[in-house]
């Protein structure tokens, strides 16, 4: 007997995402975006994604260190303040 | 001749006078009523139309709306939106699969201040799973509208 083969759930954590508006942002706001951690992301893979650049993980990392105490350790769901976008 | 030197006097008298009278200035205007400031009315945001599309002009409005994709497309999600208010958040939530799940969830913080067009993308180097997708576009937490596609080989 032959269990069916369970199907894997594919890899979204590659996706590269971006916005922009012809309104204005709100004044005096210095965090206007966040982004939904999903499976297979980290800080590096986030900040390519989002800011274009991996290298600028630690920005995204000051942003949110009262949720990301450790920054190789960060969960599905979390919302992330992304900051300069 | 008596009665001309008598009335020289009050001829000059009359003529001081005038000229008192001439040079005398017109009160100043009263001063123009203050106008009340009335603060603009804010005025209810709403999420109008939900387009998607491969690509987007400067108005960020889809060029040509599609529902159905190619693997290897970067998805556009054009909102066009009324309403003019301080602040509102934007979101947009893309997910995959009668599971639901997660492929990306994105805010954008706006404070338009009138009719407004806002676009969210994703694209996927190594290529978009084949199926069915849907984004949800909520404003401030509340659902605004859901717009589902698919991606085909």
């Amino acid at each position: 007997m032959t269990l069916p083969d369970e199907k894997k759930e594919p890899d979204f954590s590659d996706v590269v995402s971006g916005s922009s508006s012809t309104a204005p942002a709100p004044k005096d706001e210095a965090v206007t975006r966040t982004y939904t951690v999903v499976s297979g992301d980290s800080l590096s893979k986030i900040s390519k994604k989002i800011l274009g650049n991996a290298g600028r993980w630690k920005e995204i990392w000051e942003a949110n260190k009262d949720q990301i105490k450790n920054p190789d350790l960060i969960h599905p769901g979390q919302v992330l303040k992304i900051p300069g976008a | 001749m008596k009665r001309i030197r008598s009335a020289a006097p009050v001829l000059a008298f009359c003529l001081a006078a005038a000229l008192v009278a001439c040079a005398k200035k017109e009160p100043p205007p009263p001063p123009p009523t203050p106008v009340p400031t009335v603060a603009p009315t804010p005025v209810p945001f709403k999420v109008t139309t939900v387009d998607l599309g491969t690509s987007i002009g400067d108005d960020k409005k889809v060029k040509e709306a599609a529902a159905t994709f190619g693997p290897k497309d970067t998805i556009y999600a054009s909102i066009a939106s009324e309403g003019a208010v301080p602040k509102v958040t934007l979101k947009a939530r893309w997910t995959y699969g009668e599971k639901g799940q997660l492929v990306n969830e994105e805010t954008r913080d706006l404070a338009p201040t009138g009719p407004a067009v806002t676009e969210f993308h994703i694209a996927k180097p190594s290529g978009w799973p084949v199926g069915k997708y849907k984004v949800e576009v909520s404003a401030d937490g509340n659902l605004a509208a859901t717009k589902e596609f698919e991606v085909r080989k």
